[in-house]
């Protein structure tokens, strides 16, 4: 039987993807039993040749992202984003918030508004978008594997169903269901909020283990975020921060979070204690209903 | 799914403002069509129920007066009893409100009434099509009914009732010396002696109500009696004991009936329904009632109603939310939360969501609140709200666009009780009915944006008004958080506005939006994305 062939390559990402592939490490070389990987930046060929399946990392940020990602579908007959940046943006998609001019601005200090863009752009830096977006926005997508990054586990079995010609079945409710902490206040129906106010969990004198972080005070992305983590980040009694992006069932990650939340925990400490955008978008802003400042703020510049 | 569209001209009313014959053309392509000059009439509505049995249809939407008219009117109401006897589930059978809504506030009559009216049209034909149809779940209805105010006209409702061999329990929260017959006025006593006397009358004093729950034929109702608890099983309530305001907040949280400007229980209508209340189940006597001759007559009325209620084999109640979609529900406990009527709960072996039929009103609050989208209303699907909101962001207008999401409660009524003292405004304000401004999803705010809605109003219910009881509260709460995810993009809070909405002072609802509009004109609808 041939083998199924298989090229990866990252865009605007941290590799971390990668490194989460090659963390699989002996199950690694029982998967090249059955896929042949041609071209990656672990392997010399740089080049993308014809392949079956494409595994993309990172977020298109850049116009060389654009022109790398489309060779990669014309290319393969699957595409499969890899980790949150591929599927939602990821955390680079919060320079939505900004325009393009106030991004460069802020990275090489002395950049003076009316500044020709091929002053930092060349052939070998290319040119930023006006927005980050997640490939499936540019090219169609086959299969997400969300995760920040994604579990070793998890793209080891998307690969072998992959393999067998099935589709994936990831499980795709929030992140409650895997944590297991006790919850009390919250399963009471009262009009009260279930913390008398928001703290920050440093400022915790003692973190229970035991208990929903959001019954001690403190904000959780949990309810709002696809489970499949294995909630380690609970388990080390640390807070969910949304890496791996909304459920399939809600259209975005942040004005869910706040349709839960506002009756939950105090709106108004939120507001104060927490940054509710940066919180409620860190992951996914460029999947967001509304991706990136209004555009007529952007036009207004160019 | 085969839609048919019954357009009303109202009697050329409508056609003051868009050629309805040429509308309808429109849609001859894809749906069945028929335009009538007015539905109530007899030969009209023969005509109008024979063409849907004859063509088979599956969905009906009909095109003309405001869906209120239907419910403030028993002998318009009869007309949708007739189409649903017909097989079409009620949650297929649609309006287009071009009357209240187009017609009378927007004098004129230009392509844009024309696109206006089609857009509508599109949008409810939307939701006929996302909505799957409700359950209906059969009622034996219980003929035994509660009268909460051992009153005068409680003890007459009592009596007529007792007559007519149903079983009356009297609950009365004071250590009434109404039971004691001699104490009574003279006109009273052999009123109160038969209903004493009476083996199918249950008198509960020094009583308080903890809870009822249930639906119009088979409710429950738990009472603590003397420290005691007792749950009875009854069919309907009367509330004979209007006029007593500390009663009255005190049974509103526990009966979510719509109460008015005084705090008082709010009749469905004060012309035409006055014995009745916002809840199937639960009746009213109206607290003008002086004389004894009036109080009998407004008694009667009272039991006439009931009886008209209970004396069937069965009864339909239709139940409005969906099941939970356990692919999707973590049991996060979220919606227990919010439910207020602790319709709610976690199944701590499968971690999901069960829902209570019984107490479940199907607010929506639960499908906003849920983070995974595992819960969705089937009378206003989030699928349909999200397109309606794609179709209607269609308007071709050169002026600014607002969209009004108008809570059945109180907005929507408020906008037609404008409408017809004449007020007007912009034909690029669109109106958007949903179940409980209270429960908007800050998704739908932010499509509605991003489909190049230059504001946004939303019409919530006054505090302590809102029938889902924290409604109007949570959507302050979410506004507060949201106004910073606008902020985020650049857009300008104050697009969004949110309007305490009553269904008597309509003034303030259009004087809010009519700001908005004008600040919108005034920068050039800068809050544009």
């Amino acid at each position: 039987m041939n083998k199924i062939t298989v090229a990866t390559d990252w865009l605007q990402g941290c590799s971390g993807c990668h490194i989460s592939l090659l963390d699989l490490h002996q199950d690694l070389v029982e998967l090249l039993g059955d896929i042949e990987i041609l071209s990656s930046p672990f392997v010399d060929t740089k080049d993308i040749p014809k392949v079956d399946i494409a595994l993309v990392e990172g977020a298109v940020g850049t116009k060389g992202d654009v022109k790398k990602l489309k060779k990669m579908r014309e290319q393969s007959k699957l595409l499969v984003a890899l980790g949150t940046c591929a599927c939602f943006g990821g955390i680079s998609g919060l320079r939505n918030l900004y325009q393009k001019q106030e991004v460069i601005k802020s990275c090489y200090g002395q950049a003076g508004d009316n500044d020709p863009e091929e002053i930092y752009f060349s052939e070998d830096v290319p040119a930023l978008l006006d927005n980050v977006q997640p490939v499936g926005k540019i090219v169609k997508v086959d299969f997400q594997i969300p995760g920040c990054p994604p579990l070793p586990g998890t793209i080891k079995t998307v690969l072998q169903a992959l393999i067998k010609g099935e589709v994936p079945v990831l499980p795709q409710r929030s992140l409650c269901v895997e944590c297991g902490r006790q919850q009390i206040e919250l399963l009471k129906p009262t009009r009260e909020f279930i913390s008398d106010s928001v703290i920050s969990f440093m400022e915790l004198e003692e973190i229970d283990s035991e208990k929903c972080f959001l019954e001690q005070g403190v904000l959780c992305m949990g309810l709002a975020t696809r489970e499949g983590c294995h909630a380690r980040c609970l388990k080390g009694n640390v807070p969910c921060r949304g890496c791996m992006g909304p459920p399939p069932g809600a259209m975005e990650q942040g004005a869910k979070l706040i349709n839960s939340l506002a009756s939950v925990l105090p709106a108004g400490g939120l507001m104060f204690m927490e940054d509710v955008v940066g919180t409620g978008y860190r992951y996914s802003m460029p999947s967001s209903i509304i991706p990136h400042i209004s555009s007529k703020e952007n036009e207004s510049d160019e | 799914m085969k839609v048919g569209l019954l357009f009303s001209t109202m009697n050329g009313l409508i056609s003051r403002a868009i050629d309805v014959e040429q509308l309808a053309a429109n849609y001859s392509n894809n749906c069945f069509v028929s335009v009538y000059e007015n539905f109530f009439s007899i030969d009209e509505m023969q005509d109008l129920l024979k063409k849907i049995e004859d063509n088979s249809l599956d969905a009906v939407l009909l095109i003309g007066e405001s869906p209120l008219a239907y419910r403030n009117r028993r002998s318009a109401e009869h007309l949708l009893e007739r189409i649903e006897d017909l097989g079409i589930n009620p949650n297929k059978i649609g309006f287009v409100n071009l009357n209240e809504q187009l017609a009378l506030v927007h004098p004129g009559k230009t392509v844009y009434h024309f696109e206006k009216a089609k857009l509508m049209i599109d949008a409810e034909i939307m939701r006929l099509k996302e909505a799957e149809g409700l359950e209906v779940i059969p009622v034996a209805p219980r003929k035994t009914v509660a009268v909460i105010g051992a009153t005068t006209t409680g003890y007459m409702a009592a009596q007529q009732l007792l007559r007519k061999n149903y079983t009356v329990h009297m609950i009365e929260k004071n250590e009434a010396e109404a039971s004691d017959v001699t104490k009574s006025e003279d006109y009273l006593q052999p009123l109160k002696t038969f209903v004493f006397n009476h083996p199918n009358f249950n008198l509960h004093t020094d009583a308080s109500i903890n809870e009822l729950y249930g639906y119009a034929g088979d409710y429950s109702l738990a009472l603590s009696v003397d420290g005691s608890f007792r749950l009875l099983t009854i069919g309907a309530v009367i509330i004979a004991d209007v006029s007593n305001l500390v009663l009255t907040r005190e049974l509103q949280p526990l009966l979510h009936i719509d109460i008015d400007e005084q705090g008082y229980f709010r009749p469905k209508n004060l012309d035409t329904l006055s014995v009745y209340s916002s809840e199937p189940g639960i009746f009213l006597i109206p607290r003008e009632a002086v004389g004894t001759g009036y109080m009998s007559a407004v008694a009667d009325s009272a039991v006439l109603a009931v009886i008209e209620l209970l004396d069937c084999q069965e009864l339909r109640h239709k139940i409005a939310i969906s099941e939970t979609d356990t692919l999707l529900c973590s049991g996060c406990g979220t919606c227990v939360k919010t439910c207020l009527f602790h319709a709610c709960k976690i199944d701590p072996a499968e971690k999901v969501s069960i829902i209570d039929a019984k107490r479940c009103k199907g607010c929506g609050s639960c499908v906003t609140a849920c983070p995974a989208g595992a819960r969705d209303l089937l009378t206003y699907p989030k699928q349909y709200l999200f397109n309606a909101v794609d179709i209607l962001s269609q308007m071709q207008i050169q002026d600014s666009k607002i969209l009004v999401f108008l809570c059945e409660g109180c907005g929507y009524q408020a906008l037609d009780a404008a409408a017809l003292k004449g007020v007007q405004y912009p034909i690029g304000v669109l109106p958007l009915k949903v179940r409980c401004g209270g429960t908007i999803d800050t998704q739908l705010i932010l499509e509605a944006f991003h489909r190049g809605f230059d504001g946004v109003v939303i019409c919530k219910c006054q505090d302590g008004h809102c029938s889902n009881i924290t409604g109007n509260i949570d959507l302050d709460r979410r506004a507060n958080l949201f106004r910073e995810v606008l902020r985020s993009r650049r857009i300008d809070p104050d697009c969004m506005r949110i309007v305490d909405a009553s269904q008597t002072d309509s003034n303030k609802c259009i004087e809010e939006i009519l700001e908005l509009y004008q600040a919108l004109t005034t920068t050039g609808g800068g809050c544009n994305e």
